[in-house]
């Protein structure tokens, strides 16, 4: 996001930075996934040895791409929105209602990421484990806490810049 | 609070949240938790606000998703829709409209290996404009028909709009590629026709190209005969029983990649950017499923879908009218919202309604995905238009709509054809192997 104007406003640096890093830690994720999508399968047919738990280790793996994609979704503007209003208000005036929606965002989320703390202690406690092999959850809900509370932060930052510039045309949407 | 009460209240804060500007899943959480506190206490509302995010994003269906994202982005690297092109150009060029029915078939063939209508529309808009450039076709037919090739792309299986709906409605992901197949190709068929009658009309439309040789043909054909081969092996796999749909995924994509591998396509940075863009899409599409699961659970809870279903049917009007009437309201809703957002917010209330009218669900959710692809190239918010206009700068907006009227008349006769012959979608789901 090489905006000079947003570009002023401080830890937008840091939030380029560490949501790309996450982002490029994400499909790197996703490409093991594919990997190990092609080696079970190849070791059922091929082999007849189904490798034991590659359902579970997928399924995790499924969620350290989702959470670590997350924030850098949303800090480069990637999350669905209906954007009819701005044809008959147009977008200057918009940006105290974007301001408020990305606020309301950023509790919501801290919210989010502190219930997902608590799940992943319930899960330490009890020892919460993948079926086939014992591979312990906890560990990727705090990964999923930590995504959550990157994204409170992303948004409470994309509403600081709103205050600050007119908002970016949700035309960015991906689909 | 009656749960009726809350249910209304509910769904009118949803949609101011979403006018103004909220992205969908984020409002579906905010409403759903809220409402399920109210009527469920906020114990329970806290608790799922942990949990369900990390049930969704471990669920190993849904892997599907990232991996057939994956063989999208990895086919487009490989440069497999220049070859797609070039394929059906040496066969259809010199017809009369050739190039606008060559960028249809690619579209279709792009289609098979990506789930997304706009990487569709960009890949082959970028290949195929040009070209219809070059000789001198009407900008109307040539955007029109990049709009509406690009819609195939939903419609024709890998899907994530197939996933979408087979997640929210409890139905096999297989089975809805494969009912996607024969009504994917009976669009195409049906676009590239009327580009036929449009020619045949107007012929300064689309002037014929030069005709290929049958030896350039068969070399163009053998070029394209990769992705081909990419496409038996992952949907004729999921048909035929060999693999689910996530191994099938996941298979398309490491062949889509070794292919790009092979041609000397992948490099770093391309395959950094790959990562990144597949990684946001799958976090845009997982948001969606978040929000749609805390929120979707509320509404069941306020009986409001089943209350819509029992008055519907209540009316005893005949099933075609309700089906004519769903299928009217989604066209017009079509215009103004995105189509992510408008599966996840209707089909709570909708499917019900589908399952009590008797109707085989599958059938709809292709049925569905059509109106969905018409709002996809509709005026004032078809997202498939703003992507031809990204392309075509030159082309003023009201002319793209008009190119792309006469292919929108062609999906309201698929449909058609799809409400009076379902066998067309339900004929390759049913004899699957599973």
């Amino acid at each position: 996001m090489g905006d000079e104007s947003r570009a002023a406003l401080p830890g937008t640096a840091v939030a380029d930075w560490t949501t790309r890093f996450l982002a490029y830690a994400a499909g790197a994720a996703l490409l093991w996934l594919m990997l190990l999508t092609v080696v079970a399968v190849v070791m059922r047919y091929v082999f007849n040895a189904p490798i034991l738990g590659a359902q579970d280790i997928s399924e995790l793996s499924l969620a350290v791409v989702v959470f670590l994609g997350i924030p850098y979704c949303g800090w480069t503007g990637g999350h669905v929105a209906v954007d009819l209003i701005s044809t008959v208000v147009g977008e200057a005036r918009l940006r105290y209602t974007d301001t408020l929606m990305r606020l309301l965002g950023a509790v919501l989320f801290a919210i989010v990421a502190w219930q997902a703390m608590h799940q992943g202690l319930d899960a330490l406690e009890y020892g919460e484990a993948s079926n086939l092999v014992e591979i312990a959850h906890h560990p990727f809900m705090f990964l999923m806490s930590f995504g959550w509370l990157l994204f409170a932060l992303v948004l409470l930052l994309q509403a600081a810049a709103g205050i600050f510039r007119p908002p970016q045309t949700p035309q960015e949407k991906a689909e | 609070m009656s749960p009726t009460a809350a249910g209304l209240l509910g769904l009118a804060g949803l949609f101011v949240l979403l006018a103004l500007r909220m992205p969908v899943g984020i409002a579906m959480m905010l409403i759903g938790v809220l409402g399920f506190g109210t009527l469920h206490g906020w114990g329970p509302a806290m608790a799922v606000l942990g949990s369900e995010p990390f049930v969704i994003s471990t669920n190993y269906e849904l892997i599907v998703i990232p991996l057939f994202v994956l063989m999208g982005n990895f086919a487009t690297v490989s440069g497999m829709s220049r070859d797609l092109y070039a394929a059906a150009y040496a066969w259809f060029g010199h017809w009369r409209g050739g190039l606008a029915s060559a960028t249809i078939a690619a579209c279709a063939g792009f289609a098979a290996l990506s789930g997304s209508s706009v990487a569709a529309a960009v890949t082959m808009g970028k290949v195929a404009l040009p070209e219809m450039r070059t000789y001198r076709y009407d900008s109307r037919l040539s955007t029109g028909a990049i709009a509406a090739g690009g819609t195939l792309g939903i419609l024709i299986p890998p899907s994530t709009g197939f996933v979408i709906y087979a997640i929210l409605t409890e139905e096999s992901i297989g089975r809805l590629f494969l009912a996607g197949f024969f009504p994917g190709l009976l669009l195409t068929a049906l676009f590239i026709l009327s580009i036929f009658i449009q020619t045949r009309i107007n012929p300064d439309l689309g002037p014929p190209g030069p005709a290929s040789t049958v030896m350039d043909r068969i070399r163009a054909f053998r070029q394209a005969s990769a992705m081909i081969g990419v496409v038996v092996v992952t949907i004729g796999g999921i048909y035929a029983g060999l693999f689910t749909p996530t191994e099938a995924a996941g298979v398309g994509a490491f062949l889509a990649a070794l292919l790009a591998l092979i041609r000397g396509r992948l490099t770093v940075s391309s395959l950094s950017s790959l990562a990144l863009e597949s990684t946001r899409t799958t976090a845009l599409v997982f948001l969606i499923l978040v929000g749609a699961h805390i929120f979707n659970p509320f509404l069941a809870l306020t009986h409001i879908p089943s209350d819509l279903a029992e008055l519907l049917v209540g009316m005893e009007l005949p099933r075609l009218a309700v089906l004519g009437i769903l299928l009217a309201a989604y066209i017009v809703l079509g215009m103004f919202l995105e189509g992510f957002a408008m599966l996840v917010l209707t089909l709570p209330i909708v499917h019900p309604i589908i399952l009590t009218l008797g109707y085989d669900p599958i059938w709809f959710g292709v049925v569905m995905v059509i109106v969905l692809e018409m709002g996809l190239i509709s005026p004032p918010v078809g997202v498939n238009v703003f992507v031809v206009k990204g392309i075509a700068e030159d082309v003023p907006m009201s002319r793209i709509f008009a190119g792309i009227f006469p292919f929108w008349i062609a999906m309201a006769v698929c449909l058609a054809i799809l409400v009076a012959f379902p066998e067309i979608a339900l004929f390759l789901p049913n004899t699957m192997i599973q």
